[in-house]
């Protein structure tokens, strides 16, 4: 299985390599939802705050640093939907389903080499996206440990269950607009911890994100565990 | 373990393998010898190199070969598949003995690559019954064994258009538990050697892609040959190619079964024709040797 997973993880991170679609198009994509966000919050800040008869720069920017870590993660949700979509049509654009079946390669090993891949790219991705949030969002960062380690675990609950469902779509013609229908609402308590982690990651104290980090980590292991039992059935049906 | 070519200190040594002809033309005049279209059978384990010892299902890999080259390879008795509520095949009865090289014609839609598909263990029998290579097309498990031992050219060509023919011959290699220093001749056959083995598979032509395509499916070493429309998109050194290899498989012990429209070509080819009419088999013509 670890061979079959670390053979698909270095084929789609070459391929990656190669088109460079997750850092040429998702990320641009993610950074400029970034803008977006705290382009549509800024006008609602005079109706949040009426009394204030002019609302100072600096409030909106510490509104939007309040919403910050959910800003992020909803970023990081939308751009791993395209990451997810892009590992699968790989696969699909000529029929490479049929061969990996052919090759007897262990499903649970092309299910962990696809959720590494697209992990790897996505750590890139938040890395950099990280670093937006921190300069559009005036962010400073307390915890580090906390934070990677809810990075690290949200993005393997994200990139686990999206693999799931993508490779569920991936036979339908409705797939591009399945998937997010699919996706969105299992990911919803990972995107609830993630945010609250990385809130006490940002603003303190550390020691209330460590208990949405083990629900994170809970659901990491659901996912993963869903992920590898359950593949080969979902392939034979692709 | 990756999908890299091999270091030159891992090149096996000339008396192991073949020497890498000069041209195809001067491969072309070769005799058939132990290259790579050698099927896959009891030597299935001596395939793997070190660095790609097979993991926990490489007991798997070994076990595979049960057919004893006695009685039908393919065996099939009123055999339906439906796909997508469509019986692709209707109740088709077929029987294919080693070593012969059975066309299947018949009109477009009629079911040939539902055929083929069937007998490489892609898709399920509804009902009916089938055994291709000793294995049972009723039994999932099965099914996922037979896909080893055989070897699908489909009108898919089974490549990533972002890697080079380099890669993706290496990749499947490697995913196929196949030694990757015994592709490199079969690369150098199919004129895909020098500079086209770095050259990214989106960038081929459709006949050169066609061509990383067959070298794709030779490198399996498969027993049973399943093409569907192998000479489409060949130039015509590349259709005589295709029939030497075919033939070289035979010699070899392989079985093949070929859907084509271009009948000329395929008929010479074939040692009996069977012809496919709206899911059903209707007739099987032999053809003299």
């Amino acid at each position: 299985m670890l061979h079959d997973a670390w053979l698909m993880a270095k084929k789609d991170l070459r391929i990656e390599m190669g088109s460079r679609v997750v850092l040429g198009q998702v990320l641009p994509f993610g950074i400029l939802i970034l803008i977006l966000f705290g382009l549509a919050i800024s006008p609602n800040l005079a109706v949040i705050a009426p009394n204030e008869p002019i609302a100072g720069f600096a409030d909106r920017r510490s509104v939007l640093s309040q919403v910050a870590p959910g800003l992020f993660w909803m970023t990081v949700l939308l751009s791993s939907l395209m990451a997810l979509n892009r590992s699968f049509l790989i696969e699909s654009q000529d029929g490479n389903f049929d061969a990996l079946k052919m090759a007897g390669l262990d499903p649970a090993g092309i299910f962990l080499g696809k959720v590494l891949a697209v992990i790897a790219q996505l750590l890139v991705l938040e890395a950099a996206l990280g670093v937006g949030a921190a300069i559009l969002y005036q962010l400073q960062l307390t915890d580090a440990v906390l934070l990677a380690t809810a990075v690290v675990l949200a993005t393997t609950a994200v990139t686990s269950a999206g693999t799931l469902y993508t490779a569920l779509a991936s036979g339908l013609q409705a797939r591009d607009t399945l998937v997010p229908l699919l996706v969105l609402p299992v990911l919803a308590p990972v995107l609830l911890a993630a945010t609250l982690a990385t809130e006490s990651a940002v603003f303190g104290p550390a020691s209330d994100g460590w208990p949405w980090v083990l629900l994170l980590g809970v659901f990491t292991l659901l996912y993963v565990g869903i992920g590898i039992v359950s593949f080969g059935p979902i392939m034979e049906e692709t | 373990m990756s999908f890299d070519p091999p270091e030159p200190d891992q090149s096996p040594s000339a008396g192991q393998y073949p020497k890498p002809r000069s041209s195809t033309a001067a491969y072309l005049r070769s005799e058939p010898d132990s290259y790579a279209l050698e099927p896959t059978s009891s030597e299935a384990g001596s395939a793997d190199n070190s660095d790609d010892a097979r993991s926990p299902d490489s007991k798997d890999k070994s076990s595979v070969s049960e057919f004893d080259g006695s009685g039908a390879v393919i065996e099939l008795s009123e055999a339906v598949c439906v796909i997508n509520q469509f019986p692709a095949l209707a109740g088709a009865t077929l029987s294919i003995d080693e070593g012969e090289i059975v066309l299947v014609r018949g009109p477009n839609g009629a079911g040939k690559s539902t055929l083929l598909r069937l007998c490489a263990g892609l898709i399920p029998l509804t009902s009916g019954t089938g055994n291709v290579l000793g294995h049972d097309l009723s039994d999932s498990k099965r099914r996922r064994l037979l896909r080893r031992e055989s070897g699908l050219l489909a009108h898919q060509t089974y490549l990533y258009d972002q890697l080079t023919v380099e890669e993706n011959i290496y990749f499947w290699a490697k995913a196929n538990r196949v030694d990757v220093s015994t592709v490199d001749p079969v690369l150098d056959r199919l004129d895909l050697g020098g500079r086209l083995r770095t050259v990214a598979v989106g960038s081929l032509s459709a006949g050169q892609r066609r061509r990383a395509s067959i070298a794709l499916m030779i490198s399996r070493r498969p027993r049973l040959w399943l093409l569907d429309e192998p000479h489409a998109g060949l130039d015509q050194g590349g259709r005589q190619l295709m029939d030497e290899l075919v033939g070289h498989a035979i010699a070899f012990g392989a079985t093949v079964l070929l859907a084509s429209h271009d009948l000329d070509q395929a008929t010479a080819l074939a040692t009996k024709t069977v012809a496919v009419v709206g899911g059903h088999i209707e007739e099987v013509e032999h053809h003299a040797p």
